[in-house]
């Protein structure tokens, strides 16, 4: 595998591009492959991207371009025929996809945490809740039974739960799925991690409790000074939760920069159907504004030149034999042949 | 689901941690029906250990100068058609029943664990042979598949002591030939009753393989241990205990029919439904000599499927009613 394709260019960052600091977490020229009877299933291809101490990065993206399967990747929980056979994950330093699986134990859930996609599932229905917020602080904090209940108490009634005492021993079913979701992010936050994964925490929610509960997050990630990886297909929520975006497309990133710039200047022709989907009061006239039109790419062949060719308004010949590598334009960067230089204003 | 509750006890001081089994415990302890059940299991496993010595008669000891009377102070459920002591015969029966019961159970949940949870880790061509299998069994109607087998069986059996006896000159005696149809019995509902088990298994394993909790159990650094002691045994025991319990019931009642149909427990080994096929000409006469083995079957059958019902709604914390 080309390990250096797809890396981002040696840029300084001096120019207020990114956060100062050195990253938490760096993932480089990542490859995830899937064994299928297709054929090999390319679900993240060539991902590179930094994540600094503090900030909170959206990963947005249509279905199957392979955000779940990268928290996966860095959490050393893909699925049985998964595998990530090149590139590098560090976290503090150290690379994850060579750590013993001992040490990846000890980091799963105590430094690094994840808040699953559907709160009505992904606890346990035989426990109580109670049981389910000690558990994890058993396992990292050495804590003692006694002085888990006592910790688990404080987290239930810190997430917003009402009564806690009263609801310490009740099962999930007795929960709403916003509750649910409430003691999932209990349990991520319980042994203080560093870095959180949250793979779209909101999306089985109602639209009210999902305010509440990105707030939420929000709040405890500040309170903690927590880094966090931000899954969602929904630009809202990149909108008012998140300090930088990376767009996925295909398994690999075609647009990275400050909210703000991706949003009021989307640069690729994707970012920018992503967009059009969503309508928008501040929207000038002869701006480009389309859906993306036409199906995701088939991950097991995917496409020569720049992936997005096909459903791309803007694609020629060039675009079909040249993949475009990332490159800085303005804050931000973007993969991709045609974007313009950003006006002078 | 629930938001209300909420403000319920708000005032207690710290809850204690509770584990499933203890909720559970205590979920069937609330459940009058369950407590019945449990009952007749305790008094039914004491009986069959201890009838011979709560009765001064012996099962098969003949009186022929008292046949067919009612309760009287020496016969207290009074005698049947060979002047055989009727409690004593029910109280034998309860040790046929519970000892088909017990080995019937143990056979198919060994059988049905293996097969199911070979089905569903191997996948493939086991799995597919197993399933095959199961369907096959289940196409035909129990009863019927464990009559056929325990008369082929039968012979075979009796062929091969036969043998012994002639090879090695071993004897065995009257009672000893009982033995043998209980080994008949457990074989023929073992293999028409496993198939249950096997289907229940493989589909749980199948089904919390793919839950999420288990991976996000994964995602907070659990062991394997852990995992699978806290998460996976507690969701796939319940049903199968339920399975169990229930089946238990249903092993001693199949025992029951086919003795009744004459191809279970022969005379004069004692079981309830023989019992009652025997003195079906009394009807009549003597209803108390079919009604007595006829009563007791079915409360016990039903104490089990009560205990069974009882541990389903306490094992699954969804169906219990706070
Ligand atoms: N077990 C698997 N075997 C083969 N391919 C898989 C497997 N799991 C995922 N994939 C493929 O990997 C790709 C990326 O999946 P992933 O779950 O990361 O998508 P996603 O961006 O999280 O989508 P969504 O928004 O729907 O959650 C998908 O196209 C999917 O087809
Ligand atoms: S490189 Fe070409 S095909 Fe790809 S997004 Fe840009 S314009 Fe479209
Ligand atoms: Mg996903």
């Amino acid at each position: 595998m080309g390990t250096d394709r797809g890396s981002q260019p040696e840029i300084p960052l001096t120019d207020g591009t990114e956060p100062d600091g050195i990253p938490l977490l760096q993932i480089k020229a990542l490859h995830t492959q899937f064994e299928t009877k297709q054929g090999t299933v390319r679900a993240v291809d060539g991902l590179s991207l930094d994540l600094y101490e503090g900030e909170v990065l959206g990963l947005v993206g249509e279905s199957g371009c392979g955000k779940t399967m990268t928290a996966l990747s860095i959490m050393r929980l893909l699925p049985g025929n998964g595998q990530a056979v090149a590139g590098e994950i560090k976290f503090e330093g150290k690379n994850l996809l060579e750590c013993s699986s001992e040490e990846m134990k000890r980091i799963r859930g105590g430094q690094i945490a994840m808040v699953f996609q559907e709160p009505m599932t992904a606890l346990t229905p035989t426990m109580t809740i109670g049981r389910q917020i000690s558990e994890a602080m058993e396992i990292h904090l050495d804590l003692s039974r006694d002085e888990a209940r006592e910790r688990a108490l404080e987290l239930l009634e810190h997430v917003g739960i009402p009564s806690p005492r009263a609801r310490f021993d009740n099962y999930i079913h007795q929960f709403s799925g916003g509750m649910r979701q409430r003691v999932m992010i209990a349990i991520a936050f319980s042994c203080e991690p560093r870095l959180l994964l949250a793979d779209e925490p909101t999306t089985a929610l109602d639209v009210t409790v999902q305010a509440q509960i990105l707030d939420l997050i929000k709040q405890l990630a500040q309170e903690a000074g927590m880094t966090a990886l931000f899954i969602t297909h929904d630009m809202g929520i990149v909108a008012g939760s998140c300090d930088r975006v990376a767009v996925m497309y295909a398994g690999r990133m075609v647009e990275i920069g400050p909210v703000d710039d991706v949003l009021l200047n989307p640069r690729h022709p994707y970012t920018q159907g992503l967009l059009g989907s969503v309508p928008s009061l501040d929207s000038k006239p002869g701006d480009r504004l389309f859906s993306v039109s036409g199906l995701p790419p088939d991950l097991a062949s995917l496409p020569t030149g720049c992936k997005f060719w096909p459903r791309c308004p803007l694609a020629d010949d060039r675009c079909r034999e040249e993949e475009p590598m990332l490159e800085q334009y303005g804050e931000s960067q973007a993969a991709c042949w045609k974007v313009m230089p950003l006006r002078v204003e | 689901m629930t938001a209300e509750a909420n403000t319920q006890h708000e005032l207690f001081a710290m809850p204690e941690q509770r584990s499933l089994w203890q909720d559970a415990l205590e979920q069937l302890m609330r459940n009058r029906l369950a407590i019945f059940g449990v009952f007749v299991a305790l008094l039914l496993v004491f009986v069959s250990i201890f009838g011979p010595w709560l009765s001064p008669y012996d099962y098969t000891q003949q009186n022929l100068f008292r046949i067919n009377e009612g309760p009287s102070l020496d016969h207290w459920l009074g005698t049947d058609g060979l002047g055989r002591d009727m409690l004593t015969r029910i109280l034998h029966g309860a040790r046929t029943a519970f000892l088909v019961g017990l080995i019937v159970t143990i056979g198919t949940t060994v059988l049905g664990v293996v097969l199911g949870a070979a089905g569903a880790f191997l996948g493939g061509w086991v799995d597919a042979t197993v399933m095959r299998m199961a369907d096959i069994t289940m196409a035909f109607p129990d009863i019927l598949l464990a009559a056929f087998i325990s008369v082929v069986f039968r012979e075979k059996v009796l062929e091969l002591q036969l043998q012994i006896q002639e090879q090695y000159g071993w004897t065995l005696s009257e009672s000893n030939r009982v033995y043998l149809d209980y080994l008949v019995i457990f074989g023929a509902l073992t293999l028409v009753q496993w198939y249950g088990k096997a289907r229940l298994v493989r589909g749980q394993i199948l089904s919390l393989r793919e839950k999420e909790f288990i991976e996000a159990e994964r995602a907070l650094g659990a062991s394997n241990w852990t995992i699978i002691l806290n998460h996976l045994v507690p969701n796939s025991l319940g049903p199968l205990i339920v399975s169990i319990t229930v089946g238990f019931g249903g092993a001693m009642l199949s025992e029951a029919s086919l003795s009744f149909l004459g191809v279970g427990i022969q005379p004069p080994g004692a079981s309830w439904g023989e019992m009652i096929s025997d003195s079906l000409g009394q009807w009549r006469f003597n209803p108390h000599l079919v009604l007595m083995p006829g009563i007791v079957l079915a409360i016990v059958v039903l104490g089990f499927n009560f205990l069974g019902d009882g541990l389903n709604d306490a094992l699954n914390p969804e169906q219990r009613r706070r």
